[in-house]
């Protein structure tokens, strides 16, 4: 594994690892902003767009996050959608046995491809 | 805000309406106040909350409502669900509240019953808040058009992910709360403007220990 950088704002951590052939975002506490998208929306972009230029799969880890509003599932859902439309390889892990993620997860299955390349996947 | 009312679907349950008449109002909240009343006496599973209307309060509600829960014995599952359903509403609150007053606050009530758990939020809007409520009443009467919560909750996360990176309106939260939550929500705003939101979770065998 790669070095990690750490990115936090009020209650989440977001983790990144970079190796030569992944990028890992592992989400941590709670995502309560107003506004979470500001936040988030660049640290995806940058990792979409970094995995885009070098083939690297990004796995969004939310396993250890213990809440998220809805606001938060914004630019999650946009980034599965232009990964879907794109060339990007996207992987969601999840908590399949803590039941509000199973919920909220699961139901993003909507973005899986049948290649493959976007997969949702509760652990 | 200009009074509206919508007729009643027939199908039992309430609708929702911006501004109710009178003798309608009185009689939910008739209805209501004999709901509380009848919980307070039986079981005093009730508790109120005044929040500020600061976004930082919320985690405090989302603590507090956690520990009530708990407290009362439902399992983890159950406590998550119904502390996202207080989290989501108490954040519309605040957006769309009318705060201009330093007094004006939004205030929570959670009633647990034997068979179901009311969540109300209260909280002062004006005129300016108009669009928010003819948004909120369409986004109600659109989840009830659905036999399955599932189905309204990946039909809009289909469409609010086609939208902008920069559009951070999520409109995620009602739906979210009709099927994580798996309540029912209604709203009405009285003629002191101030508008009620309640959401109402049918509590599963599983759900108290």
């Amino acid at each position: 594994m790669g070095e990690a950088k750490t990115f936090t704002n009020n209650l989440l951590t977001l983790e990144l690892r970079e190796n030569n052939n992944s990028i890992t975002i592992r989400w941590t506490g709670k995502s309560v902003d107003r506004e979470p998208s500001n936040f988030i929306t660049p640290i995806l972009v940058d990792a979409i767009r970094k995995s885009s230029d070098h083939d690297k799969r990004v796995t969004l880890d939310f396993r250890e996050l213990a809440y998220m509003n809805s606001s938060t599932i914004t630019p999650i859902i946009k980034t599965l959608e232009r990964a879907k439309r794109g060339k990007t390889r996207v992987t969601v892990t999840y908590l399949k046995s803590l039941k509000w993620q199973d919920v909220i997860f699961s139901a993003l299955e909507i973005f899986r491809t049948k290649d493959g390349r976007v997969e949702i996947k509760g652990l | 805000m200009s009074p509206s009312r919508k007729k009643d679907s027939g199908n039992g349950r309430r609708r929702s309406s911006i501004k109710d008449s009178k003798n309608d109002r009185d009689r939910k909240n008739a209805a209501s106040d004999a709901f509380i009343v009848r919980e307070n006496r039986a079981t005093k599973r009730s508790m109120k909350l005044t929040v500020k209307p600061n976004w930082e309060e919320i985690e405090e509600v989302r603590n507090s409502s956690s520990d009530f829960f708990r407290s009362h014995g439902f399992p983890g599952d159950a406590v998550n669900a119904l502390t996202m359903v207080i989290s989501e509403l108490i954040e519309n609150g605040i957006k769309y509240g009318n705060f201009k007053a330093p007094e004006n606050k939004v205030t929570l009530t959670i009633h647990i019953g034997s068979r179901l758990v009311t969540v109300e939020v209260f909280n002062p809007v004006d005129e300016t808040a108009h669009d928010h409520l003819k948004r909120l009443d369409r986004t109600i009467q659109w989840i009830r058009g659905y036999q399955d919560p599932f189905q309204a909750y990946t039909e809009r996360i289909r469409a609010v992910s086609k939208r902008p990176l920069r559009d951070k309106e999520s409109g995620l939260g009602l739906v979210r709360i009709a099927y994580e939550g798996k309540s029912i929500l209604d709203f009405f705003v009285g003629d002191d403007n101030i508008l009620n939101v309640s959401a109402v979770s049918i509590l599963e065998e599983d759900s108290r220990r």
